[in-house]
């Protein structure tokens, strides 16, 4: 990237808690927020886990008569940049706001509420669907919902590429700014899949774990890995051109030094036979930076929690790390919250620059022991400190999506 | 203000996220409660509810004022009793 991107705020609505400080303290803790289905009757959903917010208030973040047009994964994605602005101490309103936009990461759209209103319409008729249905449920209404409220006027956009939207929508981000269209960018993810309907599009993939105790459900690389576990929640990060951050004497986090995206071109749902691509985004990311795999601390993982996935992923790790697979760990604290889709690899990316911050490598929910053949430094249930220079952060998406990025103290 | 009129600002208090003690019948729904038209459908939507009347789509054009509504719902409310 030609010109210096820094991360100055984060904001995070997370099952672990609603705040920075409150995720990141569950984080450090170890703490599983994986507990069997709460947000709507789930008995037929057996053995069904999610990852849900707890004491989320969306009238702490807008007025009520603006959240109650809103789908919850609409009010997260306010909500996390609202916490992400404050953390950076910035006002929109004393920024030329045409140089600063917004990219925001979803998959699902907005389904808690359309859950609802399809509901409505085959019980009480077309009468009974709320008139806010057309703009609560569309994928872009955050990017809509977000711009309006903080009046940000530059270079926006949605990024859909399934799970790995949230990596690849901060990605995007930092280009546009690398490339002199703006200055700041609200950037990251949003995601509620918790609602009858989601939560099964979510199943026929066949890659969520069911079953056993919740907080083992979510197991990447470990011997008993069975899939991931749904999650909800909004990861945003204020990104700024770095001379403008200096200048306004912000604390910075972490610089995003690089980013690629491949596709595998494989299936719609499926994993490609072998792994060839995600180990190319991987070297193509650190090629942008201008690294090599031997100056990355830690490896935030896609974590797919599959079998298949398990293995790619490590497959492409070694690939790309040679000998120094066994000395870099690797971490995939998503695992503690569920797997937040479309915000998930956002999510990765504050965790990556609070890890930097506080030369942590954050914890992995662990049952057994990793899986022998993964043969990875896989970081263990409890989070140890480290000095930590460069972090590659991967994410993969259904249909063959390949994110990674690098970012750096 | 009429019973009706008392209702509807207590409905628009609670969709608006307003005190009802700032609404008079004479309270203009577009300039000073700012309400768009996507606005005025949920509002007609939930008054059909609360009153348990049908109001006609022009309903939602024509009403200017919290008085407008009220004569409007006072006027379909005689119509389902007759």
């Amino acid at each position: 990237m030609s010109r210096h991107i820094v991360v100055t705020g984060i904001g995070l609505i997370t099952p672990l808690g609603i705040g920075t400080q409150a995720t990141w303290d569950g984080v450090l803790a170890g703490r599983s927020a994986i507990r069997p289905i709460r947000k709507f009757d789930a008995v037929a959903y057996p053995g069904c886990f999610a990852g849900e917010l707890d004491g989320f208030n969306a009238e702490d973040h807008m007025p009520i008569r603006l959240a109650r047009k809103l789908d919850p994964y609409t009010q997260y994605a306010v909500a996390a940049c609202d916490l992400a602005l404050r953390d950076g101490r910035l006002d929109p309103a004393q920024t030329q706001q045409s140089r600063f936009g917004v990219y925001v990461g979803n998959c699902f759209g907005g389904w808690a509420y359309t859950d609802q209103q399809l509901r409505n319409l085959h019980t009480q008729g077309t009468r009974a669907v709320s008139s806010f249905q057309a703009t609560a449920w569309f994928p872009a209404a955050p990017q809509g919902q977000i711009s309006i409220l903080f009046g940000l006027r530059g270079n926006s956009k949605t990024i859909i590429c399934d799970r790995a939207s949230g990596l690849a929508s901060i990605g995007y981000a930092a280009r546009a700014i690398a490339a002199g269209d703006c200055d700041i960018m609200l950037a990251g993810g949003t995601e509620a899949p918790v609602t009858p309907f989601a939560y099964l599009a979510c199943l026929t993939e066949n890659v969520v774990a069911t079953g056993g105790r919740p907080e083992h459900a979510y197991l990447p690389f470990d011997a008993k890995c069975k899939g991931l576990v749904p999650a909800e929640g909004a990861a945003f990060v204020l990104l700024e051109e770095r001379e403008h951050a200096l200048r306004r004497g912000v604390e910075v986090y972490a610089e995003l030094q690089g980013f690629a995206l491949t596709s595998d071109s494989c299936h719609p749902a499926t994993l490609p036979a072998r792994e060839r691509y995600l180990s190319l985004s991987m070297r193509k990311a650190l090629a942008d930076a201008a690294l090599t795999s031997e100056d990355i601390s830690l490896i935030l993982a896609d974590g797919a929690g599959t079998p298949e996935g398990d293995a790619q992923e490590a497959q492409a790790i070694r690939s790309v790390f040679g000998e120094a697979t066994q000395s870099t760990p690797v971490a995939a604290p998503k695992s503690l919250l569920g797997h937040m889709y479309g915000a998930a690899g956002a999510l990765d990316v504050a965790l990556g620059a609070l890890a930097l911050k506080h030369g942590v490598v954050p914890p992995t929910a662990r049952d057994d022991k990793p899986e022998p053949a993964c043969e990875l430094l896989l970081s263990t249930q409890a989070a140890r400190p480290r000095a930590l220079k460069h972090v590659l952060l991967n994410s993969r998406g259904a249909g063959g999506v390949n994110a990674a990025l690098v970012m750096s103290k | 203000m009429t019973q009706q009129e008392q209702t509807i600002s207590e409905v628009l208090a609670r969709l608006l996220g307003r005190d009802p003690i700032q609404m008079t019948p004479s309270t203009s729904l577009q300039d000073q409660l700012g309400i768009d038209s996507t606005e005025m459908v949920d509002i007609v939507c939930a008054l059909e509810q609360v009153f348990k009347i049908k109001l006609p789509d022009e309903a939602e054009r024509s009403a200017k004022t919290i008085a407008d509504l009220g004569r409007i719902v006072t006027a379909h409310q005689v119509q389902s009793a007759a």
